[in-house]
């Protein structure tokens, strides 16, 4: 990977919105980021090390959350066509295994959030 | 007789009926291309749709009353389910699980045991995903894909 592009975010900015189209995903370098809800709630707190926006590996997926940098935030950013280059050139078997992750993930949280 | 016996405390599925009402019925139609285009569908239908239409993926189908996952099995294969109905157990916590459901992937990437009992209570068709293949292929990911898929990993598992 020889052109990995970091983008630095100033304290309060948004990074993506809900309903946008899911075109990056991000790795924190530094700082931390706010994941919010449809509702505007905080959903999550990220920092260095941790990813967001992994609905970019889904072709055409939308933003079901919106990201905000909480201080000043550097990250790397790949956008969906290339984490598509990188997965299809170690194999087209990653494609789906990423997929299945990130509906493992969704099933998961979706389990959590509607257990008795 | 689990049913019976104990409450479902969870429940998981893509709404598969939602794809059908659009008209998809074969993952790998033109029509089917043109309405995953439209963006009619939600996150899990699209990645519902996508796995289903992978190539990549063998098809393996269970019958009613078989056992996928026994808690404590370690993972050699993980299961995308494209139809049919399971149950999950882990003592007191029943999950029921539908198509979309993705079973021991996180943990079989991540080495752990399974925690779970899993059962189908209907035949199932599901998608094989091969933990050796996967575990192999992991290495040749660029770093930050690598950090990316062990997040998603992490998250997954809580």
């Amino acid at each position: 990977m020889n052109n990995i592009k970091e983008t630095t975010f100033n304290a309060g900015e948004i990074i993506f919105q809900v309903g946008q189209i899911a075109d990056k995903l991000y790795l924190v370098k530094r700082g931390n980021v706010e994941i919010l809800g449809d509702n505007g709630f905080s959903i999550a707190k990220l920092s260095d090390g941790q990813s967001f926006g992994e609905q970019a590996f889904l072709r055409g997926g939308i933003r079901g959350a919106s990201a905000k940098a909480i201080d000043e935030v550097t990250c790397i950013v790949l956008t969906a066509e290339e984490v598509n280059g990188y997965l299809s050139k170690a194999s087209s078997m990653l494609i789906p295994v990423f997929e299945a992750l990130l509906l493992q993930q969704n099933m998961n949280n979706e389990l959590r959030k509607n257990r008795k | 007789m689990l049913q019976s016996m104990k409450e479902i405390n969870t429940f998981f599925k893509v709404d598969t009926e939602h794809l059908l009402a659009l008209g998809i019925v074969d993952p790998s139609s033109n029509q089917s291309l043109e309405i995953f285009e439209s963006g009619k569908l939600t996150s899990n239908e699209r990645l519902y749709f996508s796995l289903w239409g992978s190539k990549n993926l063998n098809s393996v189908a269970f019958d009613a009353k078989k056992k996928i996952f026994q808690k404590g099995d370690m993972i050699t294969t993980a299961y995308f389910i494209v139809s049919g109905s399971l149950l999950s157990v882990d003592g007191d916590l029943i999950e029921r699980l539908g198509p979309g459901s993705v079973l021991g992937l996180a943990e079989g990437i991540s080495g752990i045991a399974y925690p779970k009992t899993v059962i189908t209570t209907s035949p199932v068709e599901a998608r094989a995903l091969s933990l050796s293949k996967i575990t192999h292929l992991i290495p040749r990911l660029p770093t930050v894909l690598q950090k990316i898929l062990s997040n998603m990993v992490n998250r997954s598992l809580g």
